[in-house]
């Protein structure tokens, strides 16, 4: 059989329900087509978790997923990728977590985990090598993510890496997290509620092996230049400073940053959430994913009531979402709620817009204090943000409705709280308040998850070519939606690309180092394309009504002017919203309802996908 | 004074037209932001600016023959 270089070169397979284990080789095919992480994470569910299939039933698949760089050592070979079919939307969803676990996977031998069925009891994940068993662990269920880690490293050894969820992934929380290193999180999507449903509580894994690379000499040559670049770049040591932090004060000045539940996006209060107090007021010391010379991970310690904490953050995502959209008053109280969230494991970015939506409600006298049990849900209160957060988890009280993400609560609450119910698709909106700069509102409006930042953000673009422009926008999000995930699939970490300058020229000479294949970076563009498109099938499978009216944004931002700050006035109009749509749809070769044409998913080799959609009467 | 101005990879392509490396002439009480109006970038695109080996802001004074190198806003990991 032929060396599959950058890959482990199988697949492992996890019955929950039996127990029972199964290696299979890795594809040709499925390389071929789908490169890695979120590729494989989007083929397998698309191809194994049938239209209806209940995303917290046994039924779903969760599919644990390397790349070709991961593990690698070349700059932050880090990030694994989890998908499946998401409780949050109720179509396909990933996240991916940086830190070691990916590279541990591919040393035990194993490039993918799918995780099928449901375990009897609580239970977790053993991965030693070919040695794989479903352990019970029911004295860990109900113990915090944190918690959870520190315990099984006692246990195992502090050489095996683990992954583990938290009391809302337990209760299935839809935007449960799962938690790895400390302080690392693949939040988005409910991947933790998931894990949940399996009664997965963890997965611990721990390699020996290698991974086999086609052109050594080329790889140590193209690695060694890039760690060479970015030692010598001066704006390094910022980041080791600050981390993501520091980026909170840049977002505030130009009018991004998320306020009291994205009512306003400046926060007269940012200054004490900067990345700089951060550093001074409650920082210990830094943290780095695998071979990553950033060094973003930033440990601090934060206390509240008398409760002292140890927390990996917040970076600027909890900073934004729970802090200024919260109203909290210093990093350190965004600290603690970080804290608390990880412990739970709760994804902050959703967690801060479910708290703020609540206080919103709350203010509005929509909900009152019978509906919070008594809680005085006001925007700065980090009482009512802990309290509140401890409910969601328990699913009990106020947190039930809002367990089920704001989209839900609002249906619930009705009030007309739809209109500033910030989500898309049902995942809440992360971090960049987007009335003055419209492509960042279409790049969330389209991001095929629902409304995260990570897949397209083009602020810049906004700023760089008139913020009021819609014309020609579209174009620059979809670029971005083919070059940003295609990280995702290689296993490898943006920030060095896209924050510190790193050509992607690298990139391009690092796949046939590493794979030995010949694909070009227009290749592999093309390959993201082909994701992004099968993603986009899934959704209209799934759902005879999928398409343009899952791709709106919240009424909010398109009936409330900006209220004050550098973009006083500011909104983007109904009829932007339609232009920006319209060209998008165009450009990507969708009809106007944003489904597929049979055209454009043969033209990316997905002609068995057309004709499945094309036999459910689902595309033209 | 001569000042050069150097714009990151991402920066150039975030805004067609932006060069890589441009030599400014400003005068002597000059601060990064005058160099950076001087190039064209405006206000909100840039994050991180060094001068030499120095990180620095808007407000830092320059000398004749600095380097300022200019990275784009942190873009969301």
């Amino acid at each position: 059989m032929r060396t599959m270089h950058g890959y482990a070169g199988s697949i492992l397979r996890v019955d929950l329900s039996t127990g029972v284990a199964s290696a299979q080789p890795l594809a040709e095919d499925l390389v071929n087509a789908y490169i890695g992480g979120r590729g494989f994470g989007a083929y397998l569910v698309y191809r194994e978790v049938p239209p209806g299939t209940d995303p917290l039933g046994p039924g779903n698949k969760l599919v644990v997923a390397a790349g070709p760089f991961s593990g690698v050592f070349l700059p932050s070979g880090s990030k694994t990728s989890f998908s499946a079919k998401s409780p949050a939307t109720g179509l396909y969803g990933d996240s991916n977590i940086g830190g070691h676990l990916a590279g541990e996977l591919k040393y035990a031998g194993y490039d993918a985990v799918v995780l099928e069925g449901r375990a009897p009891v609580p239970s977790y994940l053993f991965i030693e090598d070919d040695k794989v068993e479903v352990r019970p662990c029911e004295k860990l269920w109900g113990i915090g993510a944190i918690k959870t880690e520190k315990a099984l490293k006692d246990e195992l050894g502090d050489e095996f890496q683990i992954a583990t969820i938290g009391p809302a992934g337990e209760n299935m929380v839809v935007f449960a997290c799962v938690n790895h290193d400390i302080g690392r999180q693949a939040g988005r999507c409910g991947m933790g509620a998931v894990m949940g449903s399996k009664n997965l509580k963890a997965i611990a894994v721990r390699g020996t092996k290698g991974v086999p690379v086609a052109d050594m000499s080329a790889l140590r040559k193209v690695a060694g230049e890039m760690f060479s670049a970015l030692a010598a770049n001066p704006a390094l040591k910022v980041w080791q400073d600050q981390g993501l932090a520091q980026v909170t004060t840049w977002s505030n000045s130009i009018g991004a940053l998320p306020t009291r539940n994205f009512r306003q996006n400046f926060y007269e209060n940012a200054d004490a959430l900067s990345g700089e107090r951060m550093r001074s007021d409650i920082h210990v010391r830094d943290k780095a994913c695998f071979a990553c010379p950033m060094a973003t991970g930033k440990y601090c310690k934060a206390s509240h009531r008398g409760e002292s904490v140890f927390l990996e953050g917040p970076e600027y995502e909890t900073t934004a979402l729970i802090g200024s959209n919260c109203g909290l008053g210093s990093i350190e109280e965004v600290a603690y709620a970080n804290y608390m969230c990880d412990e739970l494991g709760l994804d902050t970015i959703s967690a801060g817009n479910a708290v703020a939506f609540t206080m919103e409600c709350f203010e509005r006298g929509i909900i009152t204090k019978e509906d919070t049990g008594g809680i005085e849900a006001r925007f700065g209160s980090l009482d009512a943000f802990v309290e509140i957060a401890k409910l969601i988890a328990a699913r009990q009280g106020i947190g039930a409705p809002l367990s089920r993400g704001v989209r839900a609560a609002a249906a619930a609450w009705g009030g007309g709280s739809e209109d500033f119910a910030i989500q898309v698709k049902g995942l809440e909106w992360s971090g960049y308040e987007s009335r003055g700069a419209p492509s960042m509102m279409l790049a969330y409006m389209t991001c095929d998850i629902g409304a995260h930042h990570n897949r397209a953000w083009s602020v810049t673009h906004d700023i760089a070519v008139g913020r009021n422009v819609i014309e020609g926008k579209a174009a620059k999000v979809v670029e971005l939606q083919h070059v940003r995930p295609l990280f995702d699939c290689l296993g490898v970490c943006r920030l060095q690309w896209v924050e510190l300058g790193l050509p992607l020229e690298y990139y391009a000479r690092l796949y046939p180092a590493v794979t030995g294949r010949d694909d070009t970076w227009e290749d592999l563009l093309l390959k993201s394309e082909r994701i992004w498109n099968l993603v986009r099938a899934f959704g209209v499978r799934e759902r005879a009504d999928f398409g343009r009216a899952d791709d709106q944004p919240p009424r909010r931002f398109y009936t409330e002017p900006v209220p004050d700050g550098p973009l006083a006035g500011s909104r983007v109009t109904r009829e932007d919203i339609d232009r920006l749509l319209d060209e998008y749809y165009d450009l990507r070769g969708w009809d106007r309802d944003g489904r597929p044409t049979v055209k454009t998913l043969e033209r990316l080799g997905l002609a068995d996908v057309a004709a499945e959609l094309l036999a459910m009467g689902r595309i033209s | 004074m001569k000042v050069t101005v150097e714009m990151s990879k991402v920066l150039v392509s975030v805004r067609p037209g932006l060069a890589e490396m441009t030599e400014v002439e400003l005068p002597e009480d000059a601060t990064v932001g005058d160099a950076l109006a001087a190039v064209g970038l405006p206000q909100g695109l840039w994050g991180i600016v060094v001068i030499g080996d120095r990180v620095g802001s808007a407000s830092t004074r320059l000398f004749p023959g600095d380097r300022v190198t200019v990275f784009p806003p942190v873009s969301g990991g």
